[in-house]
């Protein structure tokens, strides 16, 4: 491990690190455009230049193209280094357009940011001579480019490139009239395209989704895990509710990637950048709906509650606990499940518990991050163990089969809307026959029009929660703002509902059911909330995989 | 003419049909290689080491060390002459091309011997039809000959020779923008390190990139010896260049002449003096990339490339280009700057932005509104250029540009508005 | 525009210089000879050598437009290629602008009405020490004067073109050897 001195504070780094990553070790930023960890190295927008006195020599050299040796001495802020920033830097903005005040990239911008450290100086470019190029192309479905704002330093040709293995951009013609641009005739539609917007450093590439909507610093970022698919992105909700009047209300305004070597790195694809419209999708439910008293609004969640625990009560008195059956959802969070196990399963010795029905929807896999198992926490509700248990337990298959024959009594139902999966015959006899239907849901859809009792769910951002992705990762989301409506966490209706059954537990928070997790569940022993940290714990019967840099398995060369 | 000229590379040049392959034999062509061949590869590196042999492209890099730089083990290697000639002045490697293409060969196999390649690429420039021609015809002759191909004069070493054509781009002159170009990409130089494509090359392999005058003097080498090639120079110049002569001289040429000739020996007796009876009033002493040398600085030049360096410019390509005293210098400097605005490549910031803006700002004075302000600002410009760049566009057009500025600054502030 | 015969014979040729992993290396040399046969290089034929070599179109897209001799759009039957680099410029050069734009009655990167000539000032052509020069097409003309200018277009015009400088006179010490 090579030992250096960076502005004169020494650090022992890893081998292989360049000096940018190895001032990163300091809290030093060595400004820079086309260096990005994830991609390859082109040394071309010089912002990174150093002196580096090494061997008993100094030079000026390129903090991207260095590799940290033994004995090197680095000085990241001398005048010399700041007069050659500032140079680029003007360079740069020579021909740049002064479209800050409706570039939806000020206030993150590398170049303001960079000219207010290091620039500062007057133009001395003629407005006149300004040299104009291609603005608003619409280069693919979700991004926009402003050729005129670009910088060329090629990141997000390079990512298309490295990682999705596409050629989907690319900058045509030579010199001071190169221009990013992409070939007539093919467009940026890969499903990653979405990433371009982050790694571009200027306004040059915009997200269509994000375009003009707000003020990057009205911005408010909570760390959440994307719960779009099986592999659990590390997101940042990036959110504004103080201007509601904004957007019909639209409280998340964009996600972004979230750094995590061992799931996503820096990206995140574009099925789940894009999937928090369902947050603030007008079907959301945003009070509890009793269908049995002819849709009679207003009905209390404590109502629906007591009728509920009333019937569980009467029914496992009658016919025993078989006579229920309790479809969780891969959907929900482990607190979630394991508030549902512990209430039915392990208190009123439900065993027609689970999670999986056949056919649930699957979306498109690839060998970069997108798994085809779109429900978050599969692995998690095994580890828990929501499944049929107790030798007579049956899984959600055979449960979708006795519901529509009138084996149970009672049907309780979380996510899954059922009348994707029944024919309108099936349907009808399951109702017919089914005594009492309780279904928990954040969306209004069939299946909350013909429960009995349905309550509302929040969402994902609305909410801290952990989940466990397919590798065994058990993550934390955080609450970026409060529940829509009457919107309540899936767990609090357990706790509830078990308080109303007997079942009396001392949970107060989320974090108090993680840790209850952590000592009640084999997989998570001795797991507590606070030591998840941001990037997540492995389940404690889960290997760590190891590490694998997240790429298309055939990356094109930079150029 | 002077008794110093020296012959070495350019003596069969005026011959007619030199360029048939029976004709250039009959004047000893591939002679050189058999003998090469008789050796082992590290005594031919040897030999040109010892020789003092520059690389005639520009930089002036020992060759012998180049091909020296070649890992161990490491296969396949390939050779690529660079015949990507365009270097504002310098016109030398086409007259090679033309009229010896066979000597080129023999030096590039020489090469490949020495290095133990299999492939040879000459990388000729797209503008160089008629050269092309004449190169095409003469591989395509020494492969009948059994010079190219698979086990060459049962050597058990097979090597290839094949042409490749550039389409207009001064920057495929630099070494690794050659090889970018020819693996059919933009040819934008690759990011140091690695420093030499001798190590990481065509395709990731280990290539020498030599320039064709370089090659073409490596018969020569073997067939005088490396002694007496180097005793044709001076201390470290080996052997003799050739000299592109350009400008307001009134006989311009290519002048093959011992290094190390001086400079007014090279305008004035061979050149002829200048044309109309005019004045001398600058040089440029080593391709448009070169300090310009004021007449008096040209004074006692002699031109190897530690002495003209020493004047504070280089020798460069040898391409001498005289500028008499009807030249306005901020003209000259449009001409400059337009060219590299125009090569550059367009990947480092530095280069891509400056060389742009400097042809703005030199075109402000011709058109009579350039300011005392702007004499500085280019200067400035030119010096954040200067060496700040992946390879050495940026200095070739700061080094100019500044020297431009420092030494005939009284010109452009007599165009003040 | 199709691509015809010859230079689908001609691209096998080229690319038959090359390892086979690394056909991609023939697409500089394809796309210079798909233009000397076709004039210039339209879309079709970057699709053509992009399949050809194995490129992507982004990748051909990069090439056609970063080399200065590849172009995208026609040109007429002649192209002038003049130097207006230094050597040049300070032998005549500038005047010999001035001529052949009169001449012509066009400026630079313009065509002539009948659809012979197009006008291009290019940097150097490496006939420094023969300076002034042009390239007409593929023929080299150099120590250019205005008379000899005149004669080279004239005979472009009639159909009877002066034979190029080839090979490039002798000058220098050099001449005069035999």
């Amino acid at each position: 491990m090579p030992r250096i001195q960076i502005d004169g504070k020494p650090v022992e780094v890893p081998d292989g690190l360049n000096l940018i990553e190895a001032a990163r070790l300091l809290n030093i930023e060595i400004p820079h455009y086309c260096y990005h960890s994830g991609l390859s190295v082109v040394g071309s927008c010089r912002m990174c230049q150093i002196e580096l006195e090494f061997n008993g020599r100094k030079s000026i050299a390129l903090g991207c193209n260095t590799l940290a040796a033994d004995g090197m001495q680095i000085t990241t802020t001398s005048d010399e280094i700041r007069s050659i920033r500032r140079a680029v830097l003007e360079f740069y903005l020579q021909h740049h357009p002064l479209d800050c005040p409706i570039c939806d990239d000020a206030g993150e911008c590398d170049l303001q940011n960079y000219y207010m450290e290091h620039g500062l100086h007057d133009s001395r470019v003629d407005l006149a001579e300004k040299k104009h190029k291609h603005k608003v192309i619409d280069v693919g479905p979700t991004v926009v480019l402003d050729s005129e704002r670009c910088i060329l330093c090629t990141r997000c040709v390079r990512f298309c490139r490295e990682i999705v293995g596409k050629d989907q951009l690319g900058v045509y013609g030579h010199g001071s009239d190169a221009e990013l641009m992409n070939v007539p005739g093919t467009k940026l539609d890969n499903d990653y395209a979405g990433n371009v917007v982050d790694l571009c450093p200027v306004g040059a590439l915009t997200d269509k989704d994000f375009r003009f909507k707000r003020r990057v610093w009205y911005l408010k970022r909570t760390p959440s895990v994307c719960t779009g698919c099986s592999r659990g992105c590390n997101i940042s909700i990036d959110w504004e509710t103080s201007r509601s009047y904004k957007d019909s209300g639209r409280r998340i305004q964009r996600l972004k990637p979230r750094y995590n070597k061992m799931v996503n790195e820096w990206w995140i694809c574009d099925r789940g950048r894009y999937s928090y419209h369902a947050v603030d999708a007008p079907n959301r439910l945003l009070m509890p709906i009793s269908n049995a008293e002819e849709r009679e609004h207003g009905v209390s969640i404590n109502a629906i509650l007591a009728r509920a625990a009333a019937k569980i009560e009467a029914i496992i008195d009658q016919n025993g606990s078989a006579s229920i059956a309790v479809l969780g959802s891969a959907h929900s969070s482990n607190e979630d499940l394991f508030m549902l196990k512990r209430l039915f399963a392990d208190h009123l010795k439900v065993q027609n518990i689970d999670v999986n029905l056949p056919g649930e929807a699957n979306g498109s896999e690839d060998q970069i991050l997108m798994k085809a198992d779109l429900a978050p926490n599969r692995r998690g509700a095994q580890a828990i163990g929501a499944v049929p248990w107790g030798g007579e337990g049956q899984n959600g298959e055979a449960i979708l089969e006795g519901a529509r024959e009138g084996e149970f009594e009672i049907l309780i139902i979380v996510d899954h809307d059922l009348t994707q999966y029944l024919g309108e015959k099936a349907l009808h006899k399951l109702r017919k026959h089914t005594g009492y239907i309780l279904y928990l849901s954040s969306h209004s859809n069939g299946m909350s029009e013909i429960a009995d009792d349905v309550l509302p769910l929040a969402m994902w951002a609305e909410r801290a929660a952990t989940y466990t992705n397919f590798q065994g990762r058990i993550q934390r989301t955080s609450q970026a703002f409060d529940p829509l409506g009457l919107a309540t966490p899936e767990w609090k209706y357990w706790y509830e509902l078990a308080a109303m059954l007997g079942c009396k537990c001392d949970y107060e928070t989320p974090q108090e059911v993680f840790n209850a997790i952590g000592e009640h569940t084999e997989s998570f022993k001795g797991l507590r909330w606070d030591d998840l940290g941001d990037q997540g714990l492995m389940l404690t019967d889960a290997p760590e995989p190891a590490y694998r840099k997240i790429q298309c398995p055939n990356p094109l060369p930079a150029y | 003419m002077s008794t110093k000229q020296a012959l070495l590379l350019s003596r069969n040049f005026a011959k007619t049909k030199q360029a048939k392959i029976d004709v250039a034999m009959k004047h000893g062509a591939y002679s050189m290689l058999k003998k090469a061949m008789s050796m082992k590869p590290d005594e031919v590196t040897a030999i040109v080491k010892e020789s003092g042999l520059r690389g005639h492209g520009g930089a002036g890099f020992s060759a012998g060390t180049k091909w020296g730089f070649i890992p161990k083990d490491k296969f396949p290697r390939y050779v690529c002459v660079n015949a990507d000639e365009s270097e504002p002045g310098t016109c030398k490697d086409r007259l090679i091309l033309e009229r010896d293409p066979h000597l080129l060969l023999e030096g590039a196999l020489i090469c490949a011997w020495a290095v133990r390649a299999e492939r040879i690429y000459i990388y000729i420039r797209g503008e160089y039809f008629y050269p092309a021609k004449v190169m095409q015809q003469a591989v395509d002759d020494a492969m009948k000959a059994g010079f190219i191909g698979e086990n060459i004069k049962n050597s058990g070493w097979s090597c290839s020779v094949h042409l490749h054509t550039g389409a207009g781009a001064y920057i495929c002159g630099e070494e690794t923008g050659l090889i970018e170009s020819m693996e059919g990409k933009k040819g934008f130089p690759r990011l140091k390190p690695p420093f030499f494509p001798a190590a990481v090359g065509l395709w990731g392999q280990p290539t020498i990139v030599n320039n064709v005058e370089t090659l073409a003097f490596v018969p020569r080498i073997l067939e005088i010896g490396p002694d007496k090639f180097a005793a044709l120079g001076t201390p470290r110049n080996g052997g003799t260049a050739l000299y592109s002569l350009s400008g307001h001289v009134k006989k311009p040429g290519v002048y093959e002449l011992p290094m190390g000739t001086k400079m007014k020996e090279l305008i004035y007796e061979y050149g002829g003096g200048i044309r109309n009876g005019n004045k001398l009033k600058a040089v440029i002493p080593g391709g448009s990339s070169s300090h310009i040398l004021t007449a008096e600085e040209c004074e006692d030049l002699p031109l190897d490339f530690e002495s003209v360096a020493a004047r504070g410019s280089m020798l460069g390509s040898a391409a001498v280009i005289v500028i008499d005293d009807t030249v306005s210098i901020p003209q000259l400097m449009i001409w400059l700057t337009r060219f590299y605005a125009h090569e550059s490549c367009g990947q480092c910031t530095p280069c891509r932005e400056g060389t742009d803006w400097l042809v703005r700002l030199a075109h402000r004075f011709a058109d009579g509104w350039g300011t005392r302000k702007d004499i500085d600002d280019m200067f400035e410009l030119a010096d954040s250029i200067d060496g700040k760049t992946i390879c050495a566009l940026g200095q070739a057009v700061a080094w100019p540009t500044k020297s431009y500025l420092q030494k005939y600054r009284h010109e452009f502030e007599a165009l003040v508005k | 525009m199709q691509i015809p015969d010859s230079l689908k014979t001609k691209a096998e040729e080229i690319i038959f210089r090359y390892p086979e992993e690394h056909r991609v290396s023939a697409l500089v040399p394809v796309l210079f000879e798909a233009q000397r046969q076709l004039g210039w290089i339209d879309n079709d034929v970057e699709k053509w050598a992009a399949e050809f070599t194995g490129a992507s179109s982004t990748k051909v897209r990069e090439v056609t437009t970063f080399y200065s001799m590849l172009r995208r759009q026609p040109v007429g039957k002649y192209l002038i290629q003049f130097c207006q680099n230094i050597s040049c410029s300070l032998t005549g050069g500038l005047e010999l602008q001035q001529h052949v734009q009169q001449k012509l009655g066009i400026g630079p990167g313009e065509t002539t009405e009948d659809g012979l000539f197009t006008l291009k000032y290019v940097e150097c052509l490496g006939g420094c020490s023969w300076a002034p020069m042009m390239l007409v097409n593929e023929n080299q003309y150099f120590q250019l004067t205005i008379e000899k200018l005149d004669r080279i277009l004239d005979g472009f015009k009639s159909g009877n073109p002066v034979p190029p400088d080839e090979p490039t006179p002798l000058l220098g010490n050099i001449a005069g050897e035999s």
